[in-house]
């Protein structure tokens, strides 16, 4: 899938989940917060990363 | 000179040489927050009495030649996400209305454990996300001073205090410095401890320091540096004397990023030219160069993490008091509620990758070196453009702002320099060595 195949199709989830869990009429008011998300979204998961790359980043030691 | 004016190194040898008394300092920045603030708003709450009475403790402290530590005497602000204790501590924000921690934020606790006393607290957007503050520019009232840490930045410009604590999660310390001709650091993830600070996003919350020197800011982060064991993400580097290291500046090597100058104004990108040359007339070693590949994921997986850890830090309030948080807030926190944990997990990873590309390129440089900003302050209320300081802020690198002019119509303009991890004191000796070539801001007349 391209990138605005991508970008629409993760749109379209987020207006779904959107309406279920805070109703209709606000999730047209995020409309344009929604496409950004979606754009964020589509970045992330269409850039390659590698199996080496983890995501750790604390240092917390073991307890 | 009036005793407003003094910086915190030198209000701080004053008062150990004796010839300065805290009590007078406290007085004289309380005179001076009674004259200006309200024109500039930069206090949600001045601590009058807990000043004076702090003062008058570290008045009796020096007369005895005791001396907590280097900032014996020293008044600073705290952004009004620090937990102070039995200070209200409400974060910009209704839902936090009438809260008061019983203790400080680690940061706030070291600075008066070196002697520094709190004056008060500083205005924020709500929760540091995007939701203005009242907080007008000191250069241009018409103007903000930048966000989140608007308050931190315009009392130290408007010499309401030397120095001041902010947070930066995507650009909300180094951009509001820059906005107010300021000093600002944003070090290294996990250099300073944010224990006691409302987090905003978890693993990309750095606190940071402003004033009007970089001195002031070695000082700064020589006391409050260090590992906090209450702090998972607190580093256990070890602190240099970053005040120390500064008497070892040096011309720098420095590689300059050129996408960021296609990004800023015409005014901007100039102004930056020409500070560039005045460093390399100077002696400095400047060479273009590129940020990695993963430059370009970086915004998308930086807005996703931080949507995702805002979401979870509200959780709990928000389910109970979503109507009390205004807009901005609201809806980071609905979207972060929505991204789903696949996406969340790769930007992570997305992140690490692009902190170990930096790490290398910075391999070759003593720092890098942008515009601070693509625009001066603008004017009305939103905080202004973050993205010369997310890459930073999501790399967790170190990054510092030091003023290097003027606009036409007088705002003032910062040039930005990232350093490798935990290298503040190189870092810093390398802004030294700017601001000795492209001098220290003026002061806004007010």
């Amino acid at each position: 899938m391209d990138h605005e195949g991508q970008r629409a199709e993760y749109a379209a989830q987020l207006r779904a989940a959107a309406e279920q869990r805070f109703g209709a009429a606000r999730a047209a008011e995020l409309a344009r917060t929604i496409d950004d998300v979606a754009g964020w979204m589509t970045d992330v998961a269409t850039f390659p990363v590698t199996a080496d790359d983890l995501p750790a980043f604390y240092g917390e030691p073991a307890p | 000179m009036s005793l407003h004016t003094l910086d915190a190194l030198d209000a701080a040898r004053a008062i150990r040489e004796k010839v300065l008394s805290p009590v007078d300092l406290v007085d004289a920045l309380l005179e001076r927050i009674e004259r200006i603030d309200g024109r500039i708003q930069a206090w949600v709450l001045v601590d009058r009495d807990g000043a004076r009475l702090a003062a008058r403790q570290a008045a009796d402290e020096a007369a005895r030649g005791v001396f907590r530590g280097p900032l014996h005497g020293v008044p600073f602000g705290a952004k009004d996400i620090f937990y102070s204790a039995g200070l209200p501590t409400e974060a910009g924000s209704k839902v936090m209305a009438g809260f008061v921690p019983d203790y400080d934020a680690t940061s706030v606790a070291r600075l008066k454990a070196a002697g520094a006393i709190l004056l008060g607290k500083l205005h924020t957007t709500e929760f540091a996300t995007t939701d203005p503050a009242p907080t007008r520019n000191p250069w241009n009232l018409a103007c903000t001073p930048g966000g989140s840490s608007s308050g931190s930045a315009a009392a130290v410009a408007a010499r309401m205090i030397p120095l001041s604590l902010g947070t930066q999660t995507i650009g909300s310390n180094v951009r509001p410095a820059s906005y107010c001709g300021l000093v600002g650091l944003k070090p290294t993830f996990g250099r300073i401890s944010t224990r006691g600070v409302f987090a905003l996003s978890y693993t990309q919350d750095h606190v940071g320091l402003m004033a009007r020197s970089v001195e002031d800011i070695a000082l700064g982060l020589s006391v409050t540096a260090g590992h906090d064991p209450a702090d998972p993400s607190s580093s256990r580097e070890p602190v240099p004397d970053y005040l120390a290291a500064l008497t070892r500046r040096r011309a720098p090597r420095v590689g300059v990023l050129r996408e960021f100058f296609e990004r800023a104004t015409p005014e901007v990108a100039d102004v930056t030219a020409q500070s560039i040359n005045r460093l390399v007339r100077a002696g400095a070693d400047v060479e273009e160069t590129k940020l990695p590949p993963t430059f370009r994921a970086v915004a998308g997986a930086a807005y996703v993490i931080t949507r995702s850890e805002t979401a979870s830090v509200h959780a709990e309030r928000f389910a109970l008091k979503a109507d009390l948080y205004r807009p901005g807030i609201r809806s980071t926190i609905e979207m972060g509620m929505l991204i789903p944990g696949d996406i969340y997990v790769r930007a992570l990873r997305i992140r690490r990758q692009f902190r170990r590309e930096l790490s290398s390129l910075l391999e070759r440089y003593d720092a890098l070196l942008t515009p601070t900003t693509p625009t001066p302050a603008p004017e009305g209320m939103a905080t202004g453009d973050a993205s010369f300081q997310l890459p930073w802020s999501m790399s967790g690198l170190p990054s510092v702002t030091v003023p290097c002019g003027l606009t036409t119509s007088g705002l003032p303009l910062g040039v930005q320099l990232v350093g490798r991890a935990f290298t503040e004191a190189s870092l810093l000796s390398a802004a030294a060595w700017c601001e000795d070539v492209l001098g220290r801001a003026s002061a806004p007349s007010l």
